[in-house]
C-alpha cells in the first residue's frame, strides 16, 4: 500500500469519533500537525480489537505537532512539541476545507 | 477483600481471597485442562518476563554513548542496531530518539489501556526519560521544554 | 482552535489532572505474573487466540468507578476472560462452572 503522506506534509487530524477501539488520542483530534516520519505498515488495531487478524495493513505516522497547538493555555517553550503515531485513515491533508 | 501487595519474599504465596485471584486460576487452569497452553508454558513465560530487565535497555545506551557508529544506526534502525548485541526485542517496533544539549526527549504513554510491563522493562533510554501511564497525565500539562514522543507498540 | 469535542472514554485520559504521583517500586504478585504470561501466550501464538488490542479495548469498556476501583492485573483478567469468550476459545458456561470449583475450593480451605 502506498502511504497517502511523506515526511514533510501538513496533516490534520480527523475529528469523527465512533464508540470502539481508538487509538488515537482525544487531545490530538481536529488538531494540525506535519507528518515527521513514515512509520510503516501494520494491522489496524482499532480492527484487531473486535477479533478481525486478518485485515490488511495500513500506514503509520509519527505526527509532529506543536505543543501550543495541542493546549490552548500552553506556556512553555514555543518550540516545543508533541510527536504521536496516527494512522493514516485518522488524517486528512491540512489544506483541505472542510464545511 | 482486595489482597494487598504482597512483599518479593512471599510474592509466591499468597492464599487467594478475591474474585479475580479465582478467575485467573480459573482461566490458567481451563486453558491447561483444554491443552491450550501447558503449565510449563506459563512458568517459562513468566521466568522469561522476570529475566528481563532495565539493564538490557542500560546496555544499549552505553554502548550508544561509546560508539558513534553504532549509536548512528540505533536511531536510522533501532530492531537491527540492538540485534547486533545479541538482543532480540521480538515482534514489536522500535523507534528511538536522542536527547542533545537543544533538545529533551519524554517517552509517554496517555492511553491507559494497558500498561506493557513486557515492553517498558526493555525499554532502551537514550537519556530519555521513561515514564508510566500515572506519570503521563503530568509530562503532558509540563511547563518545561520538554517534546513529549508518544510510543507506540504494535503487535 | 476549534475543536469538537465528541465524549472521550476515561482510558483517554492524557493532559487531564490526575493529582499527585507517588514513584514506588514493588514486585508483582504471583497471580498476576500468571496474567502477565498468559496474555503473552495468548497473543503470540501462531494462530493467536486473542490480541492486545482485544485487551485494551476490553479494559476501555470498564465504567470509569470499575476502571479506578479495580488494579492493574484486575483489569487485564477481567478482560482476557472476555476476549476469550468473545473469540470462542472458552465458553461461559465453563468459566461459571470452574469459578464455583475454585472458589469453593479456596472457601472451604479458609476454615
Amino acid at each position: 500500500m502506498t502511504p497517502l503522506f511523506q515526511t514533510g506534509n501538513a496533516v490534520r487530524v480527523r475529528k469523527g469519533s465512533p464508540p470502539g477501539h481508538i487509538r488515537t488520542p482525544f487531545y490530538v483530534r481536529g488538531c494540525k500537525g506535519v507528518i515527521e516520519r513514515v512509520a510503516g505498515e501494520y494491522r489496524n488495531p482499532e480492527e484487531l480489537a473486535f477479533g478481525r487478524f486478518d485485515t490488511p495493513v495500513v500506514p503509520l505516522y509519527r505526527v509532529r505537532f506543536q505543543q501550543q497547538e495541542v493546549w490552548p493555555d500552553y506556556q512553555g517553550n514555543p518550540q516545543d512539541s508533541l510527536d504521536v503515531e496516527i494512522f493514516e485513515f485518522w488524517l486528512e491533508p491540512a489544506n483541505q476545507e472542510k464545511t | 477483600m482486595k489482597s494487598s501487595h504482597a512483599t518479593a519474599n512471599d510474592a509466591k504465596h499468597v492464599v487467594p481471597t478475591t474474585y479475580y485471584q479465582f478467575l485467573e486460576i480459573s482461566v490458567r487452569e481451563l486453558l491447561i485442562e483444554k491443552g491450550v497452553l501447558s503449565a510449563e508454558d506459563i512458568r517459562n513465560a513468566v521466568k522469561e518476563m522476570d529475566s528481563r530487565g532495565p539493564e538490557l535497555g542500560a546496555q544499549v545506551v552505553a554502548r550508544a554513548w561509546v560508539d558513534p557508529q553504532f549509536k548512528q544506526s540505533l536511531l536510522q534502525d533501532a530492531p537491527s542496531a540492538v540485534k547486533t548485541l545479541g538482543l532480540d526485542i521480538g515482534p514489536v517496533q522500535l523507534l528511538v530518539v536522542e536527547n542533545t544539549p537543544e533538545v529533551h526527549n519524554l517517552i509517554v504513554c496517555t492511553l491507559c489501556s494497558c500498561y506493557p510491563r513486557s515492553r517498558y522493562s526493555d525499554s532502551l533510554r537514550t537519556g530519555t526519560k521513561v515514564v508510566n501511564t500515572v506519570h503521563v497525565r503530568y509530562a503532558n500539562r509540563d511547563r518545561c521544554c520538554w517534546n513529549s514522543v508518544q510510543i507506540f507498540l504494535m503487535k | 482552535m476549534e475543536r469538537d469535542f465528541t465524549s472521550r472514554s476515561h482510558h483517554d485520559m492524557g493532559g487531564l489532572e490526575a493529582g499527585h504521583v507517588k514513584p514506588t517500586e514493588h514486585d508483582y504478585e504471583f497471580w498476576e505474573k500468571n496474567v502477565d504470561a498468559m496474555l503473552v501466550l495468548l497473543t503470540s501464538m501462531s494462530p493467536k487466540l486473542m490480541s492486545v488490542d482485544q485487551l485494551r479495548k476490553g479494559i476501555e469498556s470498564l465504567p470509569p468507578d470499575a476502571y479506578e476501583k479495580m488494579s492493574y492485573y484486575e483489569r487485564w483478567i477481567f478482560s482476557i476472560t472476555q476476549a476469550l469468550q468473545y473469540n470462542g476459545v472458552l465458553t461461559t458456561e465453563e468459566l461459571s462452572r470452574k469459578l464455583e470449583e475454585v472458589q469453593s475450593r479456596y472457601e472451604t480451605e479458609e476454615v
